[in-house]
């Protein structure tokens, strides 16, 4: 058996009592010095599924809840309580240990927006007039293939515009409610805005009621999701992808 | 791939765990890296991925565009102005037609992730088995770009 691991906690953090990781396997801690890396055991051939995609984020949103935790990306497969001791926490310890006191008191709130996308159509269509002429010009049968396919391809672009201005306008109206914030990409249909808020434990009421209050306020096409308390993925990946963290 | 995770927006009083799609992109995407110990299989993740990215710039999808349009009102025959749209609107009457474009990508998903059990595209990774599990590579998500808009037309 090899060790998934979780992410990296400072050695003071209480042990989780009863928290199950991958496959339900118990989590743990390996400490070394000021910090400890939360594991559970893993076969390291196993295949990924939803579970094991689940479990991890399911893990860190348990500790992120009382603790300040930084998210290993998911897929780190260390053989032995050794090795990490050895190869992740003690040549991370000054590196970590820095980047732990940044995030400490925070976590990360995660706002999306989609677009229902009858009623984004819907207002497209209210919108422009243009589009509403190449619609009465296209009708049943192949002859019309030509005109459908014009009528499309505008209706794609327009709903594309209408993505752009809205996720403007939910940025003008997301700053100032976070300390800092992220945006990632926008992936898929639909997909207007996604947005990482780094946010003090401290500020999580005013932060509720500030995404509560915009998401009164919204045109019917736009849809959120609020998501978290998460670790913070979003800031310390900007700092540290793909980078040996203490290199 | 999240279309049924977004209710209306008056349930945003707290914030929600994540969901499989949220996942998908934090954790496969974010977080601390120490590439010699990214020893994980993702081939059918990425697949996933990838299919979020590719829905919109194709003729099939055109076509859906414009026959969700045309089918915003079925009982109209000319020319149809604002009051025929509120209407439609009020009776939301449109609410399966357009569903036809997202569709794909919700099989795709579907399929990437066809159940908890060892399932049967075992064999996909089979194939790979080598090159992918005993060797430390790091798994090079797709790089994320808008998703090109190609004209094939």
């Amino acid at each position: 058996m090899a060790l998934h691991v979780y992410g990296v906690v400072s050695a003071a953090t209480p042990v989780p009592g009863l928290l199950r990781g991958r496959r339900e396997a118990p989590v743990r801690f390996v400490a070394h010095g000021r910090l400890a890396a939360v594991v559970s055991e893993v076969d390291a051939n196993a295949r990924i599924r939803r579970d094991d995609l689940l479990a991890h984020a399911r893990v860190l949103e348990s500790l992120i809840a009382s603790a300040t935790v930084l998210p290993m990306r998911f897929g780190m497969i260390v053989e032995t309580d050794e090795e990490v001791a050895r190869n992740i926490l003690e040549p991370g310890e000054s590196g970590l240990t820095d980047l732990l006191r940044s995030f400490d008191g925070f976590v990360q709130l995660t706002v999306k927006a989609q677009h229902d996308q009858d009623q984004a159509l819907r207002d497209l269509l209210r919108e422009r007039p243009d589009l509403r002429v190449l619609r009465d010009q296209t009708g049943k049968g192949p002859a019309f293939y030509p005109a459908q396919l014009r009528l499309g391809e505008a209706i794609a672009a327009g709903l594309e515009a209408l993505v752009s201005s809205d996720a403007a306008m939910l940025h003008d109206q997301l700053t100032g409610i976070a300390e800092r914030m992220v945006l990632g990409d926008v992936t898929g249909q639909n997909q207007v805005l996604n947005a990482a808020l780094l946010v003090e434990r401290s500020a999580r009421t005013q932060t509720d009621e500030a995404i509560a209050q915009l998401g009164r306020t919204l045109p019917d096409r736009l849809r959120l999701r609020y998501i978290g308390p998460q670790p913070p993925y979003s800031f310390v990946d900007g700092e540290l992808a793909g980078e040996r963290v203490w290199a | 791939m999240t279309e049924r995770g977004f209710a209306p927006n008056r349930y945003l009083e707290r914030p929600a765990p994540s969901s499989l799609a949220d996942v998908i992109d934090t954790i496969l995407d974010k977080g601390l890296v120490i590439d010699i110990y990214v020893r994980v299989s993702l081939v059918g993740i990425e697949l996933l991925t990838i299919d979020a990215r590719i829905v919109i710039a194709s003729i099939d999808t055109y076509l859906r565009f414009a026959e969700a349009v045309n089918r915003l009102d079925l009982t109209q025959t000319g020319a149809e102005g604002l009051p025929e749209l509120m209407e439609d609107m009020t009776r939301g009457g449109a609410k399966r037609k357009t569903e036809g474009a997202i569709e794909a990508v919700k099989e795709r998903v579907a399929d990437v992730f066809s159940g908890d059990d060892e399932d049967e595209d075992e064999d996909d990774y089979e194939d790979d088995d080598q090159s992918s599990r005993s060797s430390r590579r790091k798994p090079e998500p797709v790089k994320k770009s808008t998703p090109s808009r190609r004209r094939e037309s």
